[in-house]
């Protein structure tokens, strides 16, 4: 759950919904860019989660700090 | 006699620079205040905004937060999260709501962060660093908005000076930077400056004699720490100001503008600015009526830009205030009972 593909990911919906101003056929570009901003914002949640989780089950497990 | 008499000096002088403080953010507050009460005048507004947006907007700051805190911690060179997370949560808050800003900002911090047991030197050189790295990744924003400036975007003149400003700041931290990290001399004539004037200034505490040797020692611990984790610390710092910038889009979208990233991040960038300017606590009234102003240089009706900016302090000002109250609660009870007062 790698932060900074998820960062990437949230960087492309960005880019997707507020600076492409193309239009393609048959593809909703604003639509696909919200859809990846939501999904990378979601990854860096749950990367952000299994971090500090990891953290402190290392600390339960007695590492020091 | 004489250390009878000297300590009320030093009492009037400490509350003089309070007063000389307040007496700056109430200047600042008066000069501010047109355009303050012209924002929040647009308070019953923020309802008729799109709510997606509004939670968008609110999670990407709450994810930058959390961002702030693995860098930190990195820093800090500590897997203690709830302290690092408290800590912050609070001095932030304090921070806004005191005048002096970041630096009445990091003392506290420093202050929580010892008392929650971390070593001293350690902290000090962990929270430069991470202010370092944060500030020269905001000054390297304006490079962001290269494309839209070289696709032909039209770009008002004062924009294009914040943007001028941002790229020398971010220059000058990054040779300033790499001097204080490849010299050991330069590193401890700053240092040796730095002792020199602490002891000047508290002449009646215990002079400081080896600052030099020990932020020689930290910053190469601090480097052997960052030289391991250094990808993890560049993402944390960028994806902290990216997610702080996408809010501000959020709040634009939830307005029902449609922003231009490469130019609204030059206004980003400007009121990230004024918001270090330590004369109102937080940069309270500079920064809505600089974000306003610039906002509208970049393309966004001026309405539009007031609510813009209301939704996006909410967001990015109050609620962190609300949270540093209870995180400091937090702190208190995640304590431990034998710690030193």
């Amino acid at each position: 759950m790698n932060i900074g593909l998820a960062l990437l990911v949230v960087a492309a919906g960005a880019i997707l919904t507020w600076a492409v101003t193309v239009d393609v056929a048959g593809v909703d570009l604003h639509t696909v860019g919200v859809i990846l901003f939501v999904v990378g914002l979601a990854w860096l949640l749950l990367a952000l989660v299994l971090v500090f989780s990891h953290e402190s089950w290392g600390l339960r497990r007695g590492r020091q700090p | 006699m004489t250390k009878a008499l000297a300590l009320p000096v030093a009492a009037y002088w400490k509350v003089g620079k309070r007063l000389l403080a307040l007496l700056l953010a109430g200047v600042g507050l008066y000069v501010v205040w047109p355009s303050l009460v012209q924002i929040f005048s647009a308070w019953p507004s923020l309802i008729s905004l799109e709510p997606w947006w509004l939670l968008a907007m609110v999670a990407c700051e709450a994810l930058s937060f959390a961002l702030l805190w693995i860098l930190l911690e990195i820093a800090l060179q500590t897997d203690r999260t709830w302290l690092v997370a408290t800590t912050q949560l609070a001095s932030n808050a304090f921070g806004r709501v005191m005048p002096g800003g970041g630096a009445a900002a990091s003392a506290v911090q420093y202050r929580l962060l010892v008392r929650g047991g971390l070593d001293g030197p350690t902290v000090a050189s962990g929270l430069t660093a991470t202010q370092l790295l944060s500030v020269a990744v905001i000054a390297a924003m304006p490079l962001l908005s290269l494309p839209a400036i070289v696709g032909g975007a039209a770009v008002d003149r004062r924009l294009l000076q914040t943007a001028v400003v941002g790229v020398v700041a971010f220059a000058l931290i990054l040779a300033g930077t790499a001097v204080l990290l490849a010299s050991d001399r330069s590193l401890a004539a700053v240092a040796r400056a730095a002792q020199w004037l602490r002891n000047q200034i508290l002449r009646r505490r215990e002079p400081l004699r080896v600052l030099p040797e020990r932020i020689v020692t930290q910053r190469d611990t601090m480097l052997r720490t960052l030289g391991r984790r250094w990808g993890l610390a560049l993402t944390t710092a960028s994806g902290r100001s990216l997610l702080d910038f996408l809010a501000l889009l959020c709040a634009l979208s939830a307005v029902g503008t449609s922003p231009r990233p490469g130019l609204v991040v030059l206004a980003y960038v400007a009121a990230s600015l004024l918001g270090m300017v330590p004369i109102t606590p937080g940069g309270l009234g500079f920064v809505e009526a600089g974000l306003s102003s610039t906002l509208v240089l970049a393309g966004v009706g001026a309405a539009d830009a007031v609510l813009a900016t209301l939704a996006y302090r909410l967001a990015s000002y109050w609620l962190p205030l609300i949270a540093g109250g209870v995180a400091y609660g937090g702190y208190r009870v995640g304590l431990d009972p034998k710690a030193p007062a």
